[in-house]
């Protein structure tokens, strides 16, 4: 087929002998065929991704909680690591986050709920804010938990967090074994500390 | 090639040579702490950035992870023990240079692949180019050619690209 | 209402387009012409839907008609006027209705500048190819990207607002456009590619058709990554301005091949040669840009630039995938009919350079398309997230980029066919030697590293080696036309416009070469905590914190440190570096303040968090000779227009092209020869 068209502006000389040509056409008959083998392993590649969250997340912790020994705001130091035998509920936070404004309500009756629980412990840990700006905030506010600094953002890095709030679980054996990203309702807060205890997670 | 005429290349190939010397001679402390800091941490991915370095990055979080790297280097860890502890809580993903093994190594490996092959065929094609019968200027194309040289104005590179 | 209106505009405009298709089809298979006279129409009203669309969605945002979806996310009542215009391409289905238009607008250009030779098949295949890809955009208007979609229930008072990095720089309004219209250019020549390749009419007829389109498109793409790397330093405060990352790399991969084809599109134009790669690249540029459309609009990278996940990622895939299979199915059903008998004699002559520099840019486009998919790659094969940045692309295209800039000063004085060692000598001894020179200054001022010295050494050379270029050319137009050398000049660049505009983008990629190595390499970067009133220093500059002032605009609270800055004991005024806290936001968005100088920007930071009162730490950066980037980009897109602006004495197309096609039988390519073109 010469296509619809009328004139052909350049032919190829019809000089090369038969063989050749068909040598020829062979060659590009497999480069294009291996260029599109190659675009349609791509597409099926790229294809895979669609509906998949781009959104990076660190793998979740299975480890020890770090050992790290932070300041606590009402005076005297909070060693991370020195829970043994209880849960311990660690969320990063600060006074300026409005996501951390919005899931203040669920910590409060979270916190209020399990407060008086044996093995029951729940660390508020400052992240990117200063103690006095913490402070302030705290007032006429009903947290009940422990408030800590983390001065050199530490803790921050150790749990590997990518923002604020985030909430981990350290069940009592001192092992971080679940974690939430963003605003947590208590319903997320509750599965957490049921994991924590080793108890079936509805 | 007369001495007269390579010289003014062999000084230039001297005047090379020498600035190269002078710019890669060891400068200021190749190893100190900073420096060894600055270059980890531009080798780390911000977690919470959109693919900067936590060297570039002026987040708090990337802030935090620079200065623990500085902690670890003054507190003596290798490269790869420093390395090693951040893969441990972000995971590969937070190698900016992914490593030259495993899955990763394709990624270095392909480029180079792709240059001896693209090495290779131009090779050929140039093999094939000179064994097929070029087409001879005859007297006359050469006099066709200097003519138009003359008549035209100026460098005939000037016109090259017409 | 509005809605109604928006969606009947979109809708004339695919009918348009689906039914300029089937005449021409038709048109073409029964080869009337007066089909093809009436398809070509379809064009015209294409853009009349488009303009309407568009002016119904900018209507819509400025009058705050909440009644659309699009409307009430991108816009609210407090948003200032440039920011109400720019949301039209602030998020992904009005950046689709800003694509449509740009593709209608050139498809316009083109029918009336082939108005003449409207009944030709090769123009018929051309407007047929371009208008199905015109029928795929307005369709996905229609479906999964509609930009006109209703609000559910009542409509709300007020609306969210554009995205908050998107509202606070101008240079947001202008970024988005250049990078349209250099993206949507290529289909241009894309849609001759097909025509060409369909018809059989495969000799250089084509090329200098859609030349300058490549150009102009190619123009355009450059500004537009230039002024997103502006954007990105004035704006995002990590004091860079290129991160590789998915989406920057998207609009670079086009612009590559590009670079790549109008290089190697002069062998074919000369020498008949390199037929199947030009299409190639054609077809490549093209379906790179649909490439980075998909990896910016369906949510499968993450990225600054990208929008939320969208239902428009399979169609795009789709059609990509269309868009190789024919691309590549075509090419290779006219392969034997694309060889050309020609051969590169000799390795040192000016057709083996392009063919170098090809291999270069196809390398280079390689590296980047690699590098950007390979994470996705990694992960749907064993599930590992891992990362490829800044590292590796440096490794990788460092090397590639010295090796470009090498060529770029060697060949243009490169003769044709094989070059002689006297004619080398003769044109390449001063510049390289300029060069050399040059390198060396450098470094006994003190300037470290290869990399940095070859890219300052090889760009002095290249430079050189356009103004001896210049001058020897003005001098022989002096003696042959006996007048002044402004004059001379003047005719010389008006003799031959599209190499000097060639030269003028080289100068332009130069600077910005030696912008890149001095930034890269010779940037100081610092961190100060400072108390209200407390200095630090870097370098030869002195800062002082004064001071901090909190504002609330709307929904964004800003804190901004007051920063005195001094150098050498002369101030340069006060700096205000901000941290902005937006709703929602779960990290604190900083905004740099930069002190713009010739040789190098202060560029300051607010890094502390954003309740911190008393102390503040500020991030400091001398970063080296950023502006000649920008100067270079422009230098660069005025060398493009040069090479394209239109000549008053310029044949319309319709009439017989001045070009001789090269038939690639050798007495057609002698002559050409012999008279120089």
């Amino acid at each position: 087929m010469s296509g619809p068209a009328g004139t052909t502006d350049a032919a190829a000389p019809d000089a090369a002998p038969a063989p050749r040509r068909r040598k020829r056409g062979m060659t590009a008959l497999v480069v294009a065929g291996s260029v599109l083998v190659v675009f349609a392993v791509l597409s099926a590649v790229l294809a895979s991704r669609l509906g998949e969250s781009a959104e990076y997340t660190p793998p979740l912790l299975s480890r020890p909680v770090p050992a790290l020994t932070l300041p606590n705001l009402d005076g005297g130091n909070v060693d991370l690591a020195g829970y043994d035998g209880k849960v311990v509920i660690v969320n990063f936070f600060n006074s300026w986050c409005i996501p951390c404004k919005e899931e203040e309500p669920s910590l409060i009756a979270f916190h209020r709920e399990h407060a008086d629980e044996d093995d029951f412990v729940m660390v508020g840990i400052i992240r990117d804010d200063t103690v006095g700006a913490v402070k302030r905030w705290r007032e006429g506010r009903d947290i009940g938990w422990t408030l800590v600094d983390d001065p050199d953002g530490r803790a921050a890095v150790e749990f590997a967090t990518t923002g604020q709030p985030e909430t981990y679980a350290v069940n009592p054996d001192g092992v971080i074994v679940a974690r939430h990203l963003g605003r947590a309702t208590t319903r997320d807060l509750e599965r957490m500390l049921a994991a924590a205890r080793g108890e079936a997670v509805s | 090639m007369s001495v007269r005429r390579l010289l003014p290349w062999a000084l230039m190939a001297a005047a090379v040579v020498v600035a190269l010397v002078l710019a890669t001679r060891p400068g200021d402390a190749p190893a100190s702490p900073e420096a060894r800091a600055e270059r980890l941490s531009s080798q780390l991915r911000c977690p919470v950035c959109q693919g900067l370095s936590v060297a570039d990055s002026p987040s708090s979080t990337a802030r935090a992870i620079a200065d623990d790297v500085r902690r670890r280097v003054d507190a003596g860890q290798t490269d790869d023990e420093i390395k090693r502890a951040y893969v441990e809580r972000y995971g590969e993903w937070v190698l900016l240079r992914p490593r030259s093994d495993g899955v990763a190594a394709v990624v270095w490996a392909l480029p180079v692949v792709a240059l001896v092959g693209a090495g290779v065929g131009l090779a050929f094609a140039f093999r094939r180019w000179s064994r097929q019968p070029s087409m001879h200027a005859t007297e006359a194309d050469r006099r066709l050619v200097e003519e138009a040289r003359v008549s035209a104005p100026g460098d005939d590179e000037n016109g090259a690209a017409t | 209402m509005t809605s109604v209106l928006g969606v009947l505009s979109v809708a004339l405009a695919f009918n348009a387009a689906v039914i300029g298709v089937a005449v021409l089809g038709v048109g073409l298979m029964r080869r009337d012409e007066r089909l093809l006279r009436l398809g070509r129409r379809a064009v015209f009203v294409v853009l009349a839907g488009a303009v309407l669309a568009v002016a119904v969605m900018e209507w819509a945002l400025l009058t705050h008609d909440f009644s659309l979806e699009y409307v009430v996310n991108n816009h609210s009542r407090a948003t200032p006027v440039l920011y109400t215009v720019s949301a039209l391409w602030g998020a992904l289905e009005g950046s689709i209705l800003l694509w449509g238009l740009v593709l209608a607008g050139y498809l316009t250009v083109v029918a009336a500048r082939f108005r003449d030779r409207s009944a030709d098949p090769l123009v018929g295949w051309a407007t047929l190819t371009g208008l199905v890809v015109a029928a795929f955009f307005f369709g996905l208007m229609l479906g999964p990207a509609n930009p006109f979609t209703e609000v559910a229930g009542a409509v709300p008072a007020d609306g969210a607002g554009p995205n908050p990095l998107l509202q606070n720089h101008p240079l947001m309004a202008v970024h988005p456009p250049m990078l349209y219209l250099g993206y949507v250019g290529f289909t241009v020549p894309f849609t001759f590619a097909v025509a060409a390749l369909v018809t059989g009419r495969l000799g250089e007829g084509w090329l200098t058709a859609t030349r300058r389109a490549t150009l102009v498109a190619w123009g355009f793409l450059t500004a537009g990554i230039m002024l997103g790397g502006w954007w990105s330093y004035e704006v995002l405060g990590w004091g860079g301005y290129w991160a590789w990352d998915p989406v920057e790399n998207a609009s670079f991969l086009p612009w590559l091949t590009a670079t790549a084809y109008l290089h190697s599109v002069m062998v074919q134009e000369r020498r008949g040669m390199l037929r199947v790669w030009n299409l190639s690249l054609l077809v490549a540029t093209f379906a790179l840009t649909i490439l980075g459309t998909f990896l910016t609009r369906s949510g499968v990278v993450n990225s600054v630039h990208s929008f939320t996940q969208s239902a428009i990622g399979p169609a795009l895939l789709g059609f990509l995938a269309v868009v190789v299979a024919v691309g590549v199915g075509l090419i290779g059903w006219r392969g034997d009919r694309l060889r050309a008998p020609g051969r590169i004699d000799s390795p040192v002559s000016r057709e083996a350079a392009f063919l170098g520099n090809n291999v270069l840019f196809a390398g280079f486009a390689f590296v980047v398309l690699l590098g950007t998919v390979f994470p996705l790659v990694a992960e749907a094969v064993d599930g590992t997230q891992l990362s490829v940045g800044e590292p590796y692309f440096d490794r990788m295209t460092v090397p590639i980029g010295i090796a470009l800039l090498f060529l770029m000063a060697v060949a243009p004085a490169l003769p044709w066919r094989a070059a002689s060692g006297e004619v080398l000598r003769r044109r390449l001894a001063v510049p390289a030697a300029v060069g050399a020179a040059a390198m060396l200054a450098v470094a006994i001022a003190g300037g470290r590293g290869v990399a940095q010295l070859l890219a300052f050494g090889l760009g002095a050379f290249a430079v050189a080696g356009v103004v001896r270029q210049v001058v020897v050319g003005v001098s022989a137009r002096r003696r042959a036309d006996g007048v002044g050398a402004g004059r001379a000049l003047a005719r010389m660049v008006a003799g031959n416009r599209r190499l000097y505009g060639g030269l003028v983008v080289h100068v332009g990629v130069v600077l910005v070469a030696i912008a890149l190595a001095a930034s890269q390499g010779y940037a100081t970067k610092r961190e100060f905590r400072l108390e209200q009133g407390q200095s630090a220093s870097v370098r030869d500059y002195t800062v002082t914190y004064l001071g901090r002032s909190v504002t609330a605009t709307g929904q964004k609270r800003t804190v901004a440190a007051r920063v005195a800055v001094e150098r050498d004991g002369s101030s340069l005024g006060v700096l205000e570096p901000a941290v902005h806290i937006f709703p929602n936001a779960t990290q604190a968005i900083g905004t740099p303040s930069v002190h713009t100088g010739i040789t190098e920007d202060f560029y300051v930071t607010l890094v502390s968090s954003p309740t911190d009162a008393d102390r503040a730490t500020i991030g400091v950066a001398v970063n080296p000779m950023v502006l000649w980037l920008w100067i270079g980009g422009g230098v660069m897109v005025v060398g493009t227009a040069l090479a394209v602006w239109p000549d008053r004495r310029r044949r319309r197309p319709g009439a017989p092209e001045p070009v001789i096609e090269t038939r690639p039988d050798d007495e057609g390519e002698r002559v050409l020869e012999g008279v120089g073109t």
